[in-house]
């Protein structure tokens, strides 16, 4: 019994971090199956867990759905691969770490023709859009769609204090509620897409950052130092 | 020796609460706390706040934070001892979801999906939580790792 206490005031303690290299599978029923050997394997619950993106292969030509995404995908040309990578060799350190599983080519965003990109956190997917190849700033443009999957992943008394310095606020029956000045106006849409536009201009625009909101700066240069170090 | 055995019993006793009150979680803490809603009963439990600060809304409250914690209590500014609500920013490292709808699941659990952004840069498949009978409030994504909540709403 005293176990079984034990257990249940330590579950909530038990954490999953995933590395960077890795991402993050839910807890899921398997269906009974047979193997290849014959020998049969009962249903059962399988506990969340982390798996490691294998190779760095990530450039996916279409022929596959992707959940979160209605758009046609097409294939990539040697020339685009190579812009892409280069531009992700030149990403800080701390953010290279964040391994993407794929990234795949498409015409244009369905809802938004002037995106030039599209993020899917949970599974590490980022699609680049003829707009990407057409814009002055391709790697700000990297470095705010990893910025979107590295969010989930910070310390989250570093990423409160962010958003405290942000002026984001949480009130009943309402979504997140934006600051009255942002830095970038599409920042309002959600806390996310304010940290991926404040660090986007940290690098790209540092002085202006830190007139705009120096404790946001000084923030995001802790977060960045504990990600480095680690 | 009868001292003796009051005193060891006393010990025992104290570190009996003692081991109860560390195995309290915050989520635990805060609804202890929004059962009176009083500043008393949150220095009790998170002891003294970190720092103390207007609220945006005409400075009509003040935010008792707390750092470590991630717990902001929105207290009236007339009536210092009263707390409104508080949130907690939870942004645990398992499945927040999971986690949150096997803790509360003998709750009933009111759950509306959230307008996509169609134009946005990033995938979003997100809903809004509330379980009135604990008066909690929160959102969750399905397409972020681990569904990690930001803030629960308590009030």
């Amino acid at each position: 019994m005293r176990l079984l206490v034990f257990i249940l005031f330590l579950w909530p303690s038990i954490s999953l971090a995933c590395k960077p290299n890795e991402i993050h599978i839910r807890e899921q029923w398997i269906k009974p199956y047979t193997k290849t050997d014959g020998s049969k394997v009962l249903g059962h619950v399988r506990s969340e867990h982390c798996r490691t993106i294998s190779g760095h292969n990530y450039f996916q030509d279409a022929g596959r759905e992707i959940k979160g995404f209605k758009g046609k995908f097409k294939a990539w040309t040697q020339s685009e691969k190579a812009l892409v990578q280069s531009k992700l060799d030149e990403l800080p350190s701390w953010l290279k770490k964040y391994k993407i599983a794929s990234i795949l080519r498409a015409s244009s965003h369905p809802g938004n023709t002037k995106n030039p990109a599209f993020t899917i956190p949970a599974s590490k997917t980022i699609i680049l859009f003829d707009a990407f190849f057409k814009s002055w700033a391709v790697k700000d443009v990297l470095l705010h769609e990893l910025a979107h999957i590295a969010i989930w992943d910070l310390d989250p008394v570093q990423l409160h204090q962010f958003f405290i310095s942000n002026g984001w606020t949480y009130q009943k029956g309402k979504r997140p509620i934006p600051p009255s000045k942002v830095i970038i106006p599409d920042s309002s849409h959600s806390p996310s897409e304010d940290f991926a536009n404040t660090l986007e201009v940290y690098y790209s625009n540092p002085k202006l950052l830190k007139e705009f909101n120096p404790k946001s700066f000084s923030i995001l240069e802790e977060i960045i130092k504990s990600k480095d170090n680690r | 020796m009868r001292l003796l055995h009051i005193c060891f019993f006393l010990f025992v006793a104290c570190a009996q609460i003692q081991s109860e009150s560390d195995q309290l979680d915050d989520i635990d803490k805060v609804l202890l706390v929004m059962k009176t809603k009083t500043t008393a009963e949150l220095v009790k439990f998170f002891g003294e706040p970190d720092e103390i600060s207007l609220s945006d809304d005409n400075k009509k409250m003040k935010i008792y934070r707390y750092k470590k914690s991630r717990v902001d209590a929105y207290v009236y500014g007339k009536n210092r001892n009263k707390i409104s609500h508080l949130t907690i920013f939870f942004f645990k490292d398992f499945d927040n979801y999971t986690y949150l709808k096997k803790r509360f699941e003998k709750f009933k659990w009111l759950e509306k999906k959230l307008p996509d952004n169609k134009s946005g840069d990033v995938a979003s498949d997100k809903y809004l939580v509330e379980i009135p009978e604990r008066g909690m409030q929160f959102e969750y994504d399905n397409h972020t790792p681990k569904r990690k909540v930001m803030w629960i709403y308590f009030e």
